[in-house]
């Protein structure tokens, strides 16, 4: 397994120009736009001159881009990830409140979605052009194209109006001892059954409604995966050696399986840099939200702390995608 | 053979289209979306539109009246171009006016109200006559809530108080009112926020010197202080502090008594954060001449006689019994506070009614962080410590509020235990959980409205109320540009406005029409001496033709900030009216708030579409910020006299500007 480790140096060696880039990049394109935020954040038209130019000033705005941009990077890599100047709080503070409901939220999504979505694909690929397959298939088709927020309304209204089963709103209630930041696994790590549930059904309605957004597409790439290895000649030469059941579709499911983690991969990093819609719908108070507010508001260094926190993201997400490939296919060379 | 496949997918998209059809069935609106057709010629108009009444009359002669308000001004300055601030010292359209900025000073220096109507009347006269802005629509808002709900009321700042309130037992959680908010706040600091949802939860726990009483207008009511007098300027004022009043701390679980250094600290508090609300103790309190003082020097400053006015009647007073029997207290009294105002201004107690003014515990602040210059204190973020009815129990950030009675309010535990504050941003939803009764009370978009008419659970009603606010749309017009320097031409654009299609288009049928600069139910307010525009092409035709301005060279662009959809929808009618009418060519431009705001500030537009929303309630909050000329005066005196002959002994009576209202007469001219 020395192949893998040197594999992991190298990419944890990418990391860095990669960020550097995204971070430059991101800072130079929302500093040249021709508009003066300090007025938003002093709370609009009726602000005071004399508080804006402090403002002004608090945030190196008066200074040259170039030299923003060098303090904004030190500031960075020692921890300081700024104030955001509408929330008033360390940036690092308002991540840390809301990115743990967005991780949590793609965790149990990734989860329904990975549960569901592969049986579906593989159920529709080894009954192809039955009735079940025609049904899967507009399932995923009703996935894919109806809009998030539209299905997200009709399972509130179905569930929470309609049915009174799960709640409309909201993310349940946190647990006492704060481990991970996520309610549903820390209610379980305080050892509340009672919290669990409770915490359980609010998060179930978002994220079966970010889970059937993207099981379409599993559920698809997963059954045409499986046809190809269906019909491949290994598969009938197992068959021929006898093997049925459990033991011939494992073989069926591993390779079936490195596309759907490319999807799977795609799909998780949607859901974690703000599945905004969703998180509007359900007063999910996830770092969606807060980007978008941050954007409108041109919030520095909101924006930025989001921009950095969601690049980390994708490129842990590529790392871990390539090591899974790199474990599930042998062929793969690193 | 059939083809499944297509069966299948047939009926999925049947199946799609059967409920969304349903779903939008629900949602839209009967009137179509596009604005119909405006007038065509042959309607007539009900009033008919005399061009431009001009109320002031710039002749030798003075007209009859049973009254004249003589107003002197010294030395007029007009302020240097670069020192010009929008909505501060000049109007957002830039139109010079010497004669409104003195009005608007004689606005605020008179306390006789009498005086100070006839005023705000005469303003409210010019401001739609000079057209800097166009007065558009008034909004109203809609507010919806169960019927179980007893005792509601709206205040024109949208703020109500919920210990006036109380659920009747048959209600599903009748100890818990559930409210329906839309966006999260940002600080519960009274020093810190200038967000109206963020004020509304301060209300209710923290507390004022003077409140207004349910959804009274008129006149504040006494709250912290229980009387207040002035000196004859009406640039000091005198408070009186209510005793037995405590501040209730929930996480250390004690109570602090309300003592008047808490109101000085309370306003030097907010002046050194210097924060975005200060401006509003800051401009026009002196917070270092702002003092506690003593019993025996009150009396001393009383005995030398003071003046003081509530619910309409005035008295000259001299001793503490008199003042407190005026008011009619005869409880304990904790202390007195002198409070220095940096002009005469007598709006003030409207002022002390506002959020910024709110009354924070010495002992907490400084026992968390005390004030610093510049900055906010991380611990009244969150842990706002009131003397208030509520108090809060926990904010869980972008989902909700809970705040519980307070057990030591001095006027008594409120009768609803325990609030909670739902933030549902998705209207639908909210719609949602208000129709199955999970939320009491929710605003609903206007757009909305049909949604929650006739909607019943069990015997129970949803109750639409559909109230006035003191929002008023208007257009402003960048008068330091050409063609709207020409005040014909902002006369003729003023003529080709369907401001009824805009109310039924854009509001949904649910606002008024506006009538100049002060909103309907705001003292002051007047509409029977305004010019009532409509939609008339002939008068707009001809006074463009007598404007001089050639229609064809002319190109405007109407700019409006993002994510507001009556704005946009304006913007768009305007488009298609102005070019229709008058044959000019119009853009509409949506741009994104930073920069829209920046346009707006530094006056590189040539029309902008907004709203003005009242920061506390009184009409020179919006007399002072929407229509100030850019003048400076050394002062400004106001006389009142009944002889016409007696005008020359206070002013130049060769270059006079008269404003008439009803039978009274305001002269301004050059002080003698």
């Amino acid at each position: 397994m020395g192949d893998i480790k040197r594999y992991i140096i190298r990419r944890a060696l990418s990391f860095l120009p990669t960020i550097l880039g995204v971070l430059i990049l991101t800072f130079i394109i929302s500093h040249v736009i021709p508009a003066d935020p300090v007025r938003v954040w002093a709370g609009g038209y009726k602000a005071r001159p004399e508080i804006i130019e402090e403002i002004r000033r608090k945030y190196h705005l008066d200074k040259p881009l170039y030299e923003q941009l060098i303090l904004y990077l030190r500031d960075v890599f020692s921890g300081d990830w700024g104030t955001s100047p509408m929330s008033k709080r360390p940036v690092l503070v308002d991540i840390a409140e809301y990115f743990p409901a967005t991780v949590e939220l793609a965790i149990v999504s990734s989860i329904l979605l990975t549960i569901i979505g592969i049986p579906l694909g593989l159920i529709a690929a080894l009954k192809k052009d039955s009735t079940i397959d025609h049904f899967i298939r507009v399932v995923a088709l009703i996935g894919t194209s109806a809009p998030a927020f539209w299905i997200a309304i009709v399972l509130q209204w179905i569930f929470y109006y309609y049915l009174g089963l799960l709640p409309a709103t909201g993310r349940g209630i946190p647990p006492i001892i704060r481990y991970t930041g996520m309610y549903v696994f820390d209610s379980l790590l305080n050892g509340s059954l009672e919290l669990f549930i409770e915490n359980l059904k609010h998060i179930l309605l978002p994220s079966i409604t970010l889970a059937f957004t993207g099981l379409g597409i599993i559920a698809r790439v997963v059954r045409n995966t499986a046809l190809d290895v269906l019909s491949s000649e290994f598969i009938d030469f197992a068959r021929a050696r006898g093997l049925w059941g459990l033991q011939l579709y494992r073989h069926v499911l591993k390779n079936a399986l490195i596309p759907v983690i490319t999807i799977l991969a795609l799909e998780i990093g949607y859901i974690l840099s703000g599945a905004i819609v969703i998180e509007t719908v359900f007063s999910w108070p996830g770092i969606g939200l807060y980007a978008v507010n941050a954007i409108n508001s041109l919030d520095y260094p909101a924006i930025m702390g989001i921009t950095l926190l969601i690049g980390l993201v994708f490129i842990f997400i590529n790392f871990v995608t390539d090591i899974a490939y790199a474990i599930i296919d042998p062929r793969v060379r690193l | 053979m059939v083809n499944t496949k297509i069966v299948a997918i047939a009926i999925a998209i049947i199946a799609i289209l059967g409920i969304a059809y349903y779903m939008l069935a629900g949602f839209q609106k009967p009137s179509p979306q596009t604005p119909t057709p405006y007038p065509s010629q042959s309607q007539t108009p009900t009033h008919s539109p005399t061009p431009s009444p001009t109320p002031t009359t710039q002749v030798p002669g003075i007209p009859q009246a049973s009254k004249y308000i003589v107003i002197a001004y010294r030395d007029p300055q007009p302020i240097d171009r670069e020192q010009l601030v929008p909505y501060s010292n000049i109007n957002p359209g830039f139109l010079r006016d010497p004669v409104m900025d003195v009005l608007i000073k004689a606005g605020r220096i008179t306390t006789d109200a009498e005086i100070r109507r006839i005023i705000y009347n005469a303003i409210q006269k010019l401001s739609n006559d000079r057209l800097s802005l166009i007065w558009l629509a008034q909004a109203r808002e809609v507010r919806v809530y169960w019927n179980w709900i007893k005792n509601i009321y709206f205040h024109p700042t949208f703020v109500y108080r919920v210990d006036d309130l109380y659920k009747e037992s048959y209600a599903p959680n009748p100890n818990k009112l559930v409210i329906g908010e839309s966006e999260e706040g940002h600080s519960l600091d009274p020093a810190v926020t200038y967000w109206g949802f963020d004020w509304f939860i301060i209300h209710q726990i923290y507390e004022r010197l003077v409140a207004y009483e349910r959804d009274n207008v008129e006149y504040v009511s006494p709250s912290l202080a229980v009387a207040w007098a002035h000196n004859e300027e009406s640039d000091e004022w005198y408070f009186v502090i209510r005793g037995d009043v405590v501040f209730y701390d929930p996480w250390e679980n004690r109570t602090i008594p309300l003592t008047p250094n808490d109101v000085v600290y309370s306003f030097r508090r907010v002046a050194t954060m210097h924060l975005d609300p200060s401006w509003l103790i800051e401009e026009f309190i002196n917070v270092d001449e702002t003092t506690v003082l003593s019993e025996e020097e009150f009396r001393t400053i009383l005995a030398n006689g003071l003046y003081t006015e509530f619910k309409g009647a005035s008295k000259k007073v001299s001793s503490l019994e008199e003042l407190l029997s005026f008011f009619g207290y005869s409880g304990n009294v904790a202390g007195f506070v002198k409070v220095k105002l940096n002009f005469p201004y007598a709006p003030i107690l409207s002022v002390l009614a506002t959020i910024p003014a709110s009354i924070v515990s010495t002992e907490v602040v400084e026992a968390h962080g005390g004030v610093r210059p510049g900055e906010e204190n991380p611990y009244l973020y969150d842990h706002p410590v009131g003397t208030g009815p509520y108090y809060l129990v926990e904010w869980a950030h972008r989902q909700y509020y809970r705040l519980k009675a307070n057990p030591y309010y001095w006027k008594g535990r409120p009768a609803i235990e325990e609030i909670e504050l739902r933030l549902v941003p998705e209207d639908s939803t909210r719609i949602m959980m208000l129709k199955k009764g999970d939320i009491d009370i929710a605003l609903v978009p206007p757009s909305l409205v049909d949604q929650v008419r006739d909607v019943t659970l069990d015997s129970n009603k949803l109750i639409v109320d559909v109230a006035p606010s003191f929002w008023i749309y208007h257009v402003t017009l960048n008068c330091e540009r050409h063609p709207f320097n020409n005040t014909l031409f902002r006369k003729a654009l003023a003529w080709a406005i369907p401001y009824d299609i805009i109310i039924s288009t854009a509001f949904n049928g649910l606002a008024d029409q506006a009538y100049g600069v002060i909103p309907r139910g705001m003292f002051g307010f007047q509409d029977d001496e305004v010019t009532r525009y409509t939609y008339n092409e002939d008068v707009a035709r001809k006074l463009l033709k007598e404007s001089g301005i050639d229609p064809k060279s002319v190109s405007i662009t109407i700019i409006v900030p993002q994510g507001y959809s009556e704005q946009e929808q304006i913007a768009t009618i305007l488009q298609s009216s102005w070019s229709k009418a008058l044959g000019i060519d119009v853009k509409v431009q949506v741009l994104s708030r930073p920069v829209f705001n920046e346009k707006l500030m530094s006056g590189d537009f040539d029309v902008q579409v907004l709203a003005w929303g009242p920061d506390y309630v009184d009409p020179d909050d919006y007399a002072g910020p929407l229509q100030a000329g850019g003048y400076t005066f050394a002062d400004v005196t106001l006389h009142v006299i009944t002889s016409a002959s007696d005008i020359s002994k206070y002013v130049d009576t060769s270059d006079i500007t008269v404003v008439t209202y009803r039978d009274i007469a305001i002269v301004i001219s050059k002080a003698k």
